[in-house]
């Protein structure tokens, strides 16, 4: 699938989106990303072109679009498959890179394009346990939430795919061939 | 082995969505084309929840009024303006009963328009919402926290239509009654 950085995001976000879609790509057999290159202009959701961009959420609720949300990842099926998809993510939230208080940028970017790839929220604990005896870095890429049940900030151990990301893309495009 | 099927199986209906797109209702001669989206959002407290919404009530979902592409003007991180385009859906939402903010008798809910599998015709939801001033619609604050389906019309149960956690409504009223308590004080 291929995709464009459009020209809202700086060099941080443009080189984290690169980053985490890499590393979908590099799941073999799964769901292979390649960038196409740099958008500018108005973005269509739902268009032909894949736009990964930076905008303010609360401009957009006369669109539907809640203030809330860290990101956003829209899916476009045309004639039974999907092969289009945007990425938003929101200027109103706190940003960096590295595990800070922050979001990291290439952690949601990972769950993003892991959106893109045609997976959904995995709520599942990793090992099957309670969260005190899970250490943060085994929360998978696709987990729901930025935090964990306990309140730690997850989305820097989101760059890593776990066992359940990879073979969730894996059957993903196994349906698909 | 359970999770990985569960997540084909969520990802299979991602893929079906298509199939069915000559099927869709055309209202107001716009044919818009539905998405899926998945919003990633932090889980916050009911109070902030309570705070951040102009308007939280129980409605029923009467009908859909409209569906098209709407546009919107947001700015980069360079500071220059650019337009988001989206196929949009319109729901006449019915007030039952009022818990936070104006009263009316109609609210138009737009949301991006994800097909009809969203939220249900006829049934009921206690929904946290934003007005939207300029045009006298509103969007939910939040899509994991903000829509919330009445279980039974009978009961006091509420169930978040995307995460499925469960809220009392009786406490909930409780909570808004005493937040807007204090800040009356």
């Amino acid at each position: 699938m291929s995709y464009y950085t459009h020209s809202s995001m700086g060099s941080s976000f443009k080189s984290a989106a690169t980053s985490a879609a890499s590393t979908w790509s590099a799941v073999s057999g799964g769901i292979s990303f390649s960038k196409k290159g740099d958008s500018s202009g108005g973005v269509v959701v739902g268009d032909a072109r894949s736009d990964v961009f930076y905008c303010n959420f609360a401009d957009l609720a006369s669109l539907g679009i809640p203030t809330y949300p860290n990101a956003a990842t829209a899916i476009i099926p045309t004639a039974g498959r999907y092969s289009n998809f945007d990425i938003f993510v929101n200027s109103t939230k706190t940003w960096g890179d590295g595990n800070g208080t922050y979001l990291d940028r290439q952690g949601i970017f990972t769950h993003e394009f892991g959106h893109a790839a045609g997976l959904d929220e995995n709520s599942s604990l990793p090992l099957n346990t309670t969260p005190d005896r899970i250490p943060i870095s085994y929360y998978q890429t696709m987990y729901p939430h930025d935090t964990e049940p306990l309140g730690r900030n997850i989305t820097y151990y989101f760059r890593s795919l776990e066992y359940d990301d990879e073979s969730g893309v894996k059957a993903v495009a196994a349906k698909i061939k | 082995m359970k999770k990985n099927i569960l997540i084909v199986t969520c990802s299979t209906l991602v893929i079906g969505l298509g199939i069915g797109t000559g099927a869709y209702v055309k209202l107001n001669a716009v044919e818009t084309q539905p998405i899926k989206m998945n919003f990633s959002e932090s889980k916050v407290s009911q109070d902030e929840l309570i705070k951040s919404a102009d308007v939280i009530a129980k409605y029923k979902v009467e009908a859909i009024k409209e569906r098209k592409n709407k546009t919107a003007k947001t700015v980069g991180e360079d500071g220059k303006e650019f337009s988001v385009t989206a196929p949009t859906i319109i729901y006449k939402l019915k007030p039952i009963e009022n818990l936070k903010g104006t009263k009316t008798d109609e609210t138009d809910l737009v949301m991006i328009d994800n097909g009809n599998d969203f939220i249900k015709i006829g049934e009921e939801y206690v929904m946290f919402l934003k007005n939207n001033k300029s045009e006298g619609t509103y969007t939910l604050t939040s899509y994991n926290q903000g829509l919330n389906m009445v279980k039974q019309k009978s009961s006091d149960e509420l169930e978040t239509a995307i995460t499925k956690e469960t809220t009392n409504y009786t406490d909930l009223k409780q909570k808004i009654k005493e937040l807007s308590n204090s800040n009356q004080k």
